[in-house]
């Protein structure tokens, strides 16, 4: 039985690829299979976020985000991993679904002749998909009983991202505390700035 | 009168930036930490201060100045490097010394002293730790003097 055959006859779905450096969509950019496996019912969201996408053993998709038409959802994409029966067969892709716009900010400071910075002017780095959820609320340390809340965001793998950026979603600014790899995706502990 | 606290901030920063760039170190100001972030969680040591207090004693123009001073190390197991920070800080601010006071808050460099600083006394603090970083501070005390 050749699985190779019949585990990719039904990749006739074919995604817009996003090209991170230019913040363009290719269109129809690969076929894949987009598998219907994201009914985990929870509290947390991840169930509802993440999927798996099939595409052929010997194809890698080279972009960070894709999505499903024009006005689709779209989706960071993660970790690969190969399905095996003798030879590879298929490869199976995590997706996290990100159907935010996020700025990455960084600050650029004007120098004083003290040798410190003084006032900041905002420079956006670039725009990437974004998916965010809420972890808890994390207390303000120098005034008791303010809090900021604690978030947990998704970026796509190539986002040049660093705790000294900031993500702004809209109106909502968000400063960064930790930056990690995870699943493939970069993840960003965030705390909202104001709202 | 009323920017001389700025300006004896702005002289202060002037001077432990120079006394940091002279040495090849990372600096950055204590109260402002979590602006940055990559400075703090970096295990390049660094030498970091905060301006503490400054009041007119007995009244202004004549004012007592405090701020803390030192290094932020990590991986330093016999706190040399720390201690080596903190030497070059206690030679800078040796008790007696005396410092221009400049406004060096805007973009321009300053030509024209506004007031004196006056060391009066520095000693190294005992050190904190904070996961993997240690900070040995040396706290400073001065008297300025405002001319204009």
């Amino acid at each position: 039985m050749h699985l190779r055959g019949a585990a990719n006859y039904f990749s006739i779905t074919q995604p817009d690829g996003w090209v991170s450096s230019t913040n363009t969509w290719v269109s129809k950019a690969f076929p894949c299979t987009l598998l219907p496996m994201d009914r985990f019912v929870s509290e947390r969201e991840f169930g509802l976020k993440r999927r798996y996408m099939l595409v052929h053993p010997d194809y890698t998709p080279p972009y960070s985000a894709i999505r499903f038409g024009d006005n689709g959802p779209v989706y960071l994409v993660g970790w690969c991993t190969i399905d095996y029966q003798v030879s590879s067969y298929s490869k199976v892709i995590l997706l996290h679904e990100a159907n935010l716009l996020a700025q990455l900010i960084t600050r650029t400071v004007t120098a004083t002749s003290s040798g410190m910075g003084r006032a900041s002017t905002e420079t956006v780095l670039g725009t990437y998909p974004f998916s965010i959820e809420r972890v808890t609320a994390a207390s303000f340390r120098e005034f008791q009983g303010a809090q900021l809340t604690d978030f947990f965001g998704m970026l796509p793998r190539d986002c040049p991202v660093s705790v000294d950026n900031e993500i702004h979603v809209g109106t909502i600014e968000y400063q960064i505390q930790e930056v990690f790899a995870s699943s493939g995706f970069t993840g960003v502990r965030v705390l909202s700035k104001k709202p | 009168m009323s920017q001389f606290p700025l300006q004896v901030k702005s002289t202060i920063d002037f001077i432990a930036s120079g006394l940091a760039n002279a040495h090849g170190y990372e600096y950055f100001d204590l109260d402002s930490s979590a602006w940055e972030t990559s400075l703090v969680q970096s295990q390049q040591p660094a030498m970091a201060w905060a301006f503490s207090n400054m009041a007119e004693h007995p009244r202004d123009p004549l004012w007592l100045v405090g701020f803390d001073i030192g290094a932020k190390v990590s991986e330093d197991p016999a706190q040399y490097t720390s201690l080596e920070i903190t030497s070059v800080i206690l030679s800078q601010f040796a008790t007696g010394q005396t410092v221009p006071i400049m406004d060096y808050s805007g973009a321009t460099p300053p030509t024209t002293p506004i007031g004196t600083l006056i060391i009066t006394s520095a000693h190294a603090i005992p050190a904190q730790f904070d996961r993997t970083s240690g900070l040995r501070l040396v706290r400073v005390e001065a008297k300025a003097i405002r001319f204009s």
